[in-house]
């Protein structure tokens, strides 16, 4: 006899009592940025973090193998990891969760900018975890090589955050695939034309810094674009 | 406590969407009629916060619609409801009740409430990709109460819902109504005519008709159509 069962059958459900001051009273938490950002990691989609963690074993698989090239090879991969990135930044678009999202407490803004931070703050940690392996099993410094790692990283965000936001669906996720294979592609081009020269000059720090400004130029133009739904 | 609209516009270069909308809401259910193209919607996503209208104010108890103070008590299905086809229904539920700044184990315990309220029950668990399109309403409606809103505006609620259904929903507002503001969009005349106690109606962006409604009239369906019958597509 399920005892549970047999009470609830037995007896009615009493009305609540200051239920509804009781959910006034928890409505009004006050959400601290960290809480927000962990919420946000938790929602990300497993396959995001399984792939960067793949991601990290191939890098590492890859510089392992302690040949001078491995550095172009993994950096030519980091726009893959961008695009998981952008994909979970694109999220809410792609599924046409915005006007939901746009309509809750937390502003849009703010809750896109914990779910960025979620991501990008482990794929900066995934970055920074390879870029001393693979300088302590090459030949470049750690430094230079984290710069290699990161420029095509940032350069593919930018560039994906700019598609995702003119193209919708589909659409713009066919684009974001074309922006890293293209940022790929040019890496290791720019690789078999100048890669001496470049590994004598500084030029690396002319590019990361350059990369670090598109970005900080599209995540603004992202955001200014969550205030309000873009409709017509 | 009142929702106050004064001079809402919204326009599109030439077209005004929404033309210099005035009304008073207070607590009950609000009927919202119009034919297609009438600018319910566009009025709906105003009142939401969703969409910057291009002039006038929209105020609940005197606190404006882009604060967080108004966001915090505010219940919105839209017409079409975006989903993450990877969540269940239960993930989805309490990712949503995160942003509207309910803490995890209340969510937790709301989102379990409104599961078996809307029938979902087992369904909660699996993935919303699985879900029928009425399903999907169901979580639709549960998400727009998951944090118990003083203001319910909700846009077509009962499409793609069977007969039961729409009538449990019905009750539902009904109930709701005795200590929230709901406003309720549709053009199932009948969804509206039994439980609201106020009809506003909408022609070309502008609220043509706004005034009580006697829920033992059965006239509405014959006020619609000679209004909107050929529609403003």
């Amino acid at each position: 006899m399920d005892i549970k069962k047999e009470l609830k059958n037995a007896f009615p459900v009493p009305p609540p009592v200051g239920k509804r001051e009781f959910l006034r009273a928890h409505r009004r938490r006050e959400l601290s940025v960290m809480t927000l950002i962990l919420t946000e990691a938790g929602y990300v989609r497993l396959r995001t973090w399984f792939g960067s963690l793949a991601f990290l074993a191939a890098m590492l698989a890859v510089a392992s193998g302690g040949e001078p090239e491995a550095i172009w090879v993994v950096s030519s991969l980091t726009p893959v990891l961008a695009l998981m990135a952008v994909a979970e930044c694109g999220r809410s678009r792609r599924y046409g969760t915005v006007e939901l999202e746009l309509a809750c407490r937390t502003p849009r803004r703010t809750a896109l900018l914990a779910r960025m931070i979620a991501v990008g703050a482990a794929h900066l940690c995934i970055l920074a975890l390879a870029a001393p392996a693979l300088s302590a099993w090459g030949e470049t410094g750690v430094m230079r090589t984290g710069a290699r790692l990161l420029t095509p990283y940032l350069l593919t965000s930018s560039l994906g955050l700019e598609l995702t936001r003119r193209c919708n669906g589909r659409e713009g996720a066919i684009l974001g695939f074309a922006a890293a294979v293209t940022v790929c592609t040019l890496g290791l081009w720019i690789h078999s034309l100048w890669g001496e020269a470049l590994e004598r000059s500084r030029l690396w720090a002319v590019f990361l810094i350059l990369a670090l400004i598109l970005s900080a130029i599209e995540a603004v133009r992202t955001f200014r674009e969550t205030e309000v739904l873009t409709w017509s | 406590m009142e929702l106050t609209v004064r001079g809402l516009c919204k326009y599109y270069g030439d077209k005004k969407a929404v033309d210099n909308v005035t009304f008073t809401l207070t607590e009950g259910v609000n009927g919202l009629l119009g034919a297609n193209g009438a600018g319910k919607t566009t009025l709906m996503r105003m009142l939401s916060g969703v969409l910057r209208p291009t002039a006038g104010t929209v105020a609940l108890g005197g606190v404006d619609v882009s604060s967080e103070d108004y966001r915090a008590v505010l219940g919105y299905l839209p017409q079409e409801l975006g989903y993450y086809p990877d969540f269940t229904g239960l993930d989805f539920l309490m990712y949503l009740a995160s942003l509207k700044g309910l803490s995890r184990s209340h969510g937790k315990r709301r989102a379990a409430e409104l599961i078996e309220f809307t029938g979902l029950g087992d369904a909660g668990r699996k993935r919303i990709r699985t879900y029928s399109g009425g399903m999907r309403r169901r979580l639709g409606i549960a998400q727009a109460l998951i944090n118990d809103p003083d203001l319910l505006i909700v846009d077509e609620p009962t499409a793609g819902l069977d007969p039961g259904e729409r009538a449990r929903f019905r009750e539902l507002l009904s109930e709701l109504g005795h200590h929230a503001i709901v406003l309720l969009s549709t053009h199932i005349v009948s969804d509206v005519e039994q439980i609201a106690g106020r009809m506003l109606m909408m022609s070309f962006g502008r609220v043509v008709i706004d005034e009580p409604w006697d829920t033992s009239r059965t006239d509405l369906e014959e006020l619609y159509l000679k209004r909107f019958g050929g529609g403003e597509g």
